[in-house]
């Protein structure tokens, strides 16, 4: 595959991940600003990557670009955020997610793309409430290519700022001309999209009013990312629009238009009215603009929180200023009062007196929020801190994309070192015992202990790199949970806590099946509808949180939700009818116990097979899932109020010490954690006790299990005199497994099994020796 | 044109790109009395436009350019 287009498929996932994230987002919180922005960048972004492809991508593009339409529409106001919005265009991201799992595959788009492209294209148009495609008309790639410049008065708000020198010259170029005003407001990452903004702009004709400015204040030089665009351009001009639209058609939503005529040019009024202030004519309009933008300013300094060994310092400063203003405006007669309010503030200890004084005389509402600030605190400037927060972006932590297979390749080879490594010790001794050459075994000794060390941070580096968040499973169920709980009529909430909680990217891989299951349980059997949870006394909503925690060095992962819950009456009942308990059990079994029931093989009740829990995928299957990687599931409930399951997972995969036990003629793994004891034990000492065969080891008895049966393996042709005992304990109670031989302990990196493999009960993965033979690696816990 | 640092000035000319906005900072940043000379430069790429504004060097000659001579240098001097 072509890799630009490799490459297209993976950020095009991306794209439409992030978009469905903040659709969902939105649905609860539909004034969101910068989710509406997000979510309109990467529809614009995708219709864009799309285009490169056209022909042969042509549907996409449209699609996209109709979202792009509805989503630009939302961001001005025109249309309101809905649910039926929502679903609009979650459906057309899922049609687009099929596309891409097409291309992925065939290189290109299925033959109805284009038919179901246009019509979809054309549904979403018409969420507009315009006709479709009449976009074409002005031209591909114009954003907001239907500027018929509105002379709203917010379009020309800008202008207004300008100072009246500009506005004059301006008025006096143009004259009778139509004009336009525009506002280009670059992307931040343009510069990286290859775009020189500037040189736009130098082209635009007949420009009559040239103006930039920063968009943000700018930063301190030394944390000036000068590849961040921070530009604002405003500029008007008496081209036709026509021109001015098609020299901006690749940023076209970055871009304002609006009709203007030289009336729109002409100054504002100039500002103080009431207030105690009569202005001297020799002060001049610009002045008193800027006197009162001085004013404003003040007023605003004054609503920062301060230090308590500052607000003197500000006060005494600011009545200086002042003063001084105020004698150059010609308004002296403010001037004792002023002196009068500064000596009252110092009083009182805040800032109060003067703020009021001011604040009539401030005629513009200024921009930014005035808080009432009573005492000088000493608490840290909020607002100071949320400027700078912006800033701190450029500097974000650098990821990389790496292929998982470059991983595994590392994780192999990390152990084999682990492996090699451990020959060392025995290298030594062999030069003690067989070369007397005692020095040379201790170096040799001391160099290993190096290496071993060095080694352990290596594993312990490539685990982590291994590590991925649970979010990456996570993710997904907040669209899951909205589709279903929409489908079933049911009033549900997600809540998500602690998705940033990591363990070994198998763990996750493992983990996400189950989840599935877990949470479409709850879904479906575990919240009640609406009505029923109002008659039981509950409210209507129902809830389902998610929570990821670590304990120790396991990942702990909880389901709950506070849905109907699990009866153990009916769990007892179901299971004595399958025979999977006796009548004594039913009698004696507790009602946790009897609720665990739930996870014994064939337990799941035909109720809970529906096509949404379906697939075979039974809450036994979670539970030898589990199994599998060395975790545990657990339920627990209070019936008609909420369920919980929990499951408990190691967080790594990580090396594993397993005891080698030969057993015909083969190597077997068994991890060493379970492992109680070796002994060899004479043939006489072995008794019958019914079908079993035992032994007394330390005055207990110990029950004794021939591995090569279990296994199916041949039965042992030479009578031994002792057999080999493996004494283990793997749940609990300790059990003998009488093998071949024993060999040494090893340290292996425990890899599940794969392909055809994959679902073998009774082992719990294999692992490749250090001589490049395979190990298996037993799961008694299974066998047993 | 590369943009021609020395020690006490920075000359920019003809059409300066983008991949020079960067070093242009750190001479800014170096040479606080530096001048930047603009008299011979046609087109600079809006990064390095942007560090002239947020950095504010002082300035040499005014451009020849028309465009930036009528429009930008009344900016760069009066923010």
């Amino acid at each position: 595959m072509n890799p630009l287009l490799g490459q297209f498929i993976l950020e095009a996932r991306d794209l439409l991940e992030e978009t469905s994230k903040g659709l969902l987002q939105l649905e609860s919180n539909p004034d969101n600003m910068p989710v509406i922005n997000g979510v309109f960048r990467a529809m614009h972004t995708l219709k864009g990557s799309s285009g490169l492809f056209e022909p042969d991508f042509l549907p996409l593009t449209k699609v996209a670009h109709a979202g792009e339409d509805l989503l630009d529409a939302v961001r001005n106001r025109e249309l309101p955020f809905s649910s039926k919005l929502t679903d609009l265009l979650l459906e057309s991201m899922d049609l687009i997610s099929q596309w891409l799992d097409e291309i992925e595959g065939a290189e290109k788009l299925p033959a109805a793309a284009l038919a179901d492209g246009v019509q979809f294209a054309a549904k979403l148009r018409a969420a507009l409430g315009k006709a479709p495609d009449v976009e074409e008309v002005v031209g591909k790639g114009v954003g907001k290519g239907d500027h018929e410049g509105k002379a709203a008065p917010s379009g020309v708000g800008w202008l207004s700022s300008m100072s009246a020198q500009k506005l004059a010259e301006a008025a006096k170029k143009g004259g009778s001309a139509a004009m336009t005003a525009l506002c280009y407001e670059p992307d931040p990452s343009a510069f990286f999209f290859g775009e020189d903004p500037f040189y736009l702009v130098r082209q635009i004709p007949e420009i009559i009013l040239f103006h930039m400015e920063a968009r943000e204040p700018w930063p301190a030089v030394d944390g000036l990312d000068p590849y961040q665009c921070n530009l604002r351009f405003m500029v008007v001009s008496c081209g036709p629009l026509a021109e001015l639209t098609h020299l901006f058609r690749y940023v076209g939503e970055q871009v304002q238009f609006t009709a203007v005529t030289v009336a729109d040019l002409r100054p504002p009024s100039p500002a103080p009215s009431g207030g105690a202030l009569s202005g001297s004519s020799s002060v001049s309009r610009t002045d008193s603009e800027v006197f009162q933008a001085i004013l404003a300013e003040q007023l605003f300094i004054l609503s920062l929180p301060c230090d308590a060994g500052c607000w003197r310092g500000r006060l005494v400063s600011m009545g200086k200023f002042l003063t001084n203003c105020f004698q150059r405006m010609g308004f002296t007669e403010a001037i004792a009062p002023l002196e009068k309010v500064i000596k009252e503030s110092e009083s009182v200890r805040n800032f109060e007196p003067v703020r009021v004084f001011l604040a009539p005389m401030v005629t513009g509402i200024p921009k930014k929020e005035t808080q009432k600030t009573s005492l000088p605190s000493l608490a840290p400037p909020v607002s100071q801190a949320e400027a700078a927060a912006p800033q701190a972006e450029p500097s974000a932590t650098k990821i990389l994309k790496i292929d998982q297979s470059r991983i595994d390749r590392m994780l192999d080879l990390v152990g084999e070192l682990v492996v090699a490594k451990n020959s060392l010790p025995f290298l030594a001794s062999r030069a003690e015992k067989e070369y007397h050459a005692r020095r040379l075994g201790q170096e040799i000794l001391e160099y290993y202990g190096v290496i071993n060390q060095l080694t352990e941070e290596l594993q312990a580096s490539v685990m982590q790199v291994r590590m991925l968040p649970v979010s990456s499973i996570f993710q997904r169920f907040p669209r899951l949970v909205r589709d279903i709980s929409r489908k079933l009529g049911k009033n549900i909430q997600l809540v998500m806590e602690g998705e940033e909680t990591e363990a070994d990217k198998n763990i996750i891989e493992v983990l996400s099946d189950p989840m599935i299951h877990l949470v479409r349980n709850s879904l479906d059997h575990g919240i009640e509808d609406p009505s029923a949870r109002r008659a039981a006394g509950k409210p209507e909503e129902g809830q389902i949180r998610l929570s990821a925690f670590q304990e120790g060095d396991r990942v702990i992962i909880e389901i709950r939700d506070d849905g109907k819950g699990v009866d153990p009456a009916v769990i007892k009942a179901k299971a004595y009818e399958k025979g999977l308990i006796d009548e004594e059990r039913v009698e004696n079994i507790t009602d946790q116990e009897a609720i665990q029931l739930i996870f014994a093989p064939g337990f799941s009740t035909a109720e809970q097979i529906s096509d949404l829990s379906g697939r075979g995928v039974g809450m036994d299957v979670v539970n030898t899932t589990l199994k599998r990687v060395g975790g545990r599931v657990f339920v627990n409930s209070v019936k008609g109020e909420w369920t919980l399951v929990r499951l408990e997972l190691p967080m790594t995969m990580a090396i594993t010490r397993v005891m080698l036990i030969e057993l015909a003629g083969a190597m077997y793994g068994v991890p060493l954690e379970i492992v109680v004891e070796t002994v060899r034990v004479e043939r006489s000492d072995i008794h019958r006790v019914k079908q079993q065969e035992a032994t007394v080891l330390r005055g207990r008895l110990l029950p004794l299990v021939r591995l090569r049966d279990l296994l199916g393996l041949s039965s042992d042709e030479n009578g031994r005199r002792e057999e080999a005992v493996l004494v283990v304990r793997p749940t609990g109670e300790e059990i003998g497994l009488i093998v071949d031989d024993f060999q040494k302990g090893m340290d292996i990196v425990l890899k599940p099994l794969e392909g055809i493999l994959t679902g073998l009960p009774g082992y719990s993965g294999g692992a490749l020796m250090g001589d490049g033979r395979v190990l298996l690696v037993l799961n008694l816990k299974e066998l047993l | 044109m590369p943009i021609a640092l020395t020690d006490d000035r920075a000359v920019l000319s003809e059409t300066c790109v983008i991949e020079e906005a960067d070093s242009l900072l750190a001479w800014i940043k170096e040479h606080p009395g530096g001048v930047v000379d603009m008299e011979r430069c046609n087109h600079m790429h809006a990064a390095i436009l942007q560090v002239l504004l947020a950095a504010r060097p002082t300035f040499g000659s005014p451009p020849e350019d028309a465009f930036l001579k009528e429009h930008v240098w009344p900016l760069l001097r009066n923010p």
